[in-house]
């Protein structure tokens, strides 16, 4: 197996420079353990295999990828940085905006993050330096990669990857509302409703902890957002909010989650409270008890 | 020089009818309204400004959605006074003041790109921002406020993606 040597460039497709502020540091700064992958950076496209990509291709910018991405020689390696460049983030939609940058070019690893922690791109580079080693001698890449650097950790303070505690979540769509990126999406199925968290469209900003009624929905200091292009559409946090049956009527309803208990009964113990029947027929019990 | 001064000057030469209110801001400025009927009179109002030694400070543009017109006020500065013109266009074009007044240079071509208000007789083609491959006039699109804070995305094309993988 021949070792190959990694050429980085670098495209901006018109980013808000964010991640090129995250990128620079990234690979000049030794502790982010990009220079033990021996990755040089080259002036020229003509001279990389390895290309990294930032923005959600503008308009504007569309006509200059293309033309940059007819003079990379084959084989090559593509790493999307930042949600943008995955899938456009929060300007997905836009009139202005062309993307997302796999329209284009074939991506093979993404770095997810509005910017991404220098900590993801170096991962998403030793990614990419092993898709592209595989590509090179020619070896089929497997459908994930392990974690590359391992002693990375953040602070606590950090939003990283978003996670939803299904009791506390009464699936009220305030999340899906306030989401800048469209990175939540709350679909009714029989048993319920599906709250889907996508982390590739995901813009970290806390918005929705921030909104949420019950304290359900929280961001971890997991800033495990590198994949590989395969996992764009399954990276996705998948969880089922079940409805209930009434026990009074028989009709399915949406109970009251815990954390929703526990905010409007602060001096009770919630666990006194029926909450097995639905809001219509509680409404009647109680009309009963105080009128009839 | 003050307010009077300028309406006192133009006001013999406009061709059109018009409407002047002046008006004094908080902090005690003279600004002066004037609204025109006749397009040509921009062209005077411009050049009674550079007469005066003012400038185009910057131009608004709005869509009347109603009757499917346009409203553009210029506003120029002579020396601290605000001189605000509106005029309203059912075509689509404006009369360029660009060849008398520099300064109205980027709020023209502005407007021709956002509202799609060809300012007739600019002497610039050339887009200041937009890509060749968008249409003109963006911002005559309706986009409620809460749309614009909530999110732009309206299409499901990359949800459907995931939709498919993940087991409902």
């Amino acid at each position: 197996m021949s070792e190959v040597i990694p050429k980085l460039f670098r495209i901006n497709t018109g980013s808000c420079n964010g991640c090129d502020v995250e990128f620079m540091p990234t690979v000049l700064v030794e502790k982010f353990g990009v220079s033990t992958l021996g990755v040089e950076m080259v002036e020229d496209i003509k001279d990389a295999n390895l290309i990294a990509i930032t923005g959600p291709l503008t308009a504007r910018s569309e006509s200059f990828l293309k033309s940059a991405v007819s003079k990379i020689r084959h084989p090559y390696v593509v790493v999307g940085v930042g949600t943008c460049a995955i899938t456009c983030g929060i300007f997905r939609d836009s009139y202005a905006i062309n993307g997302p940058t796999d329209k284009i070019v074939d991506v093979n690893v993404n770095v997810a993050g509005c910017p991404p922690r220098p900590q993801s791109i170096a991962e998403g580079i030793a990614k990419g330096v092993k898709v592209l080693n595989q590509v090179m001698n020619g070896e089929a890449t497997p459908k994930t990669i392990d974690a590359i650097f391992k002693d990375f950790s953040a602070p606590e303070s950090f939003r990283g990857r978003m996670d939803l505690n299904p009791d506390m979540c009464t699936a009220c769509r305030t999340c899906e509302t306030v989401c800048p990126s469209t990175a939540i999406k709350i679909t009714e199925i029989a048993a319920g409703h599906v709250h889907n968290i996508w982390h590739n469209s995901c813009c970290y900003c806390g918005n929705c902890a921030y909104f949420c009624p019950t304290g359900a929905i929280f961001s971890t200091n997991s800033f495990d957002t590198v994949k590989l292009q395969s996992e764009k559409y399954e990276d996705v946090n998948s969880e089922i909010i079940k409805s209930s049956t009434c026990s009074s009527c028989g009709d399915t309803y949406m109970p009251p989650s815990r954390g929703l208990l526990g905010k409007g009964y602060v001096h009770d113990d919630v666990k006194k409270l029926d909450t097995k029947i639905c809001s219509k027929c509680r409404k009647e019990a109680n009309f009963k008890r105080m009128y009839a | 020089m003050n307010i009077e001064e300028f309406n006192n000057a133009i006001k013999s030469k406009l061709y059109g009818a018009y409407e002047i209110k002046e008006d004094v801001d908080h902090y005690g400025n003279d600004n002066s309204w004037i609204i025109l009927h006749e397009k040509k009179d921009m062209e005077v109002i411009a050049k009674a400004v550079k007469a005066f030694k003012g400038r185009c400070v910057v131009a608004t543009g709005y869509f009347n959605e109603a009757d499917n017109t346009h409203t553009v006020i210029y506003h120029f500065d002579i020396d601290g006074m605000i001189i605000n013109v509106q005029i309203d266009t059912d075509d689509k074009t404006v009369i360029s003041i660009t060849p008398i007044l520099r300064s109205a240079d980027w709020a023209e071509r502005e407007l021709r790109e956002m509202y799609d208000v060809e300012p007739i007789g600019h002497p610039t083609k050339d887009r200041l921002f937009l890509d060749y491959s968008i249409a003109k006039g963006v911002l005559n699109e309706y986009i409620s406020l809460s749309k614009m804070q909530m999110g732009v995305s309206d299409t499901d094309v990359l949800w459907n993606q995931v939709n498919k993988g993940v087991k409902a």
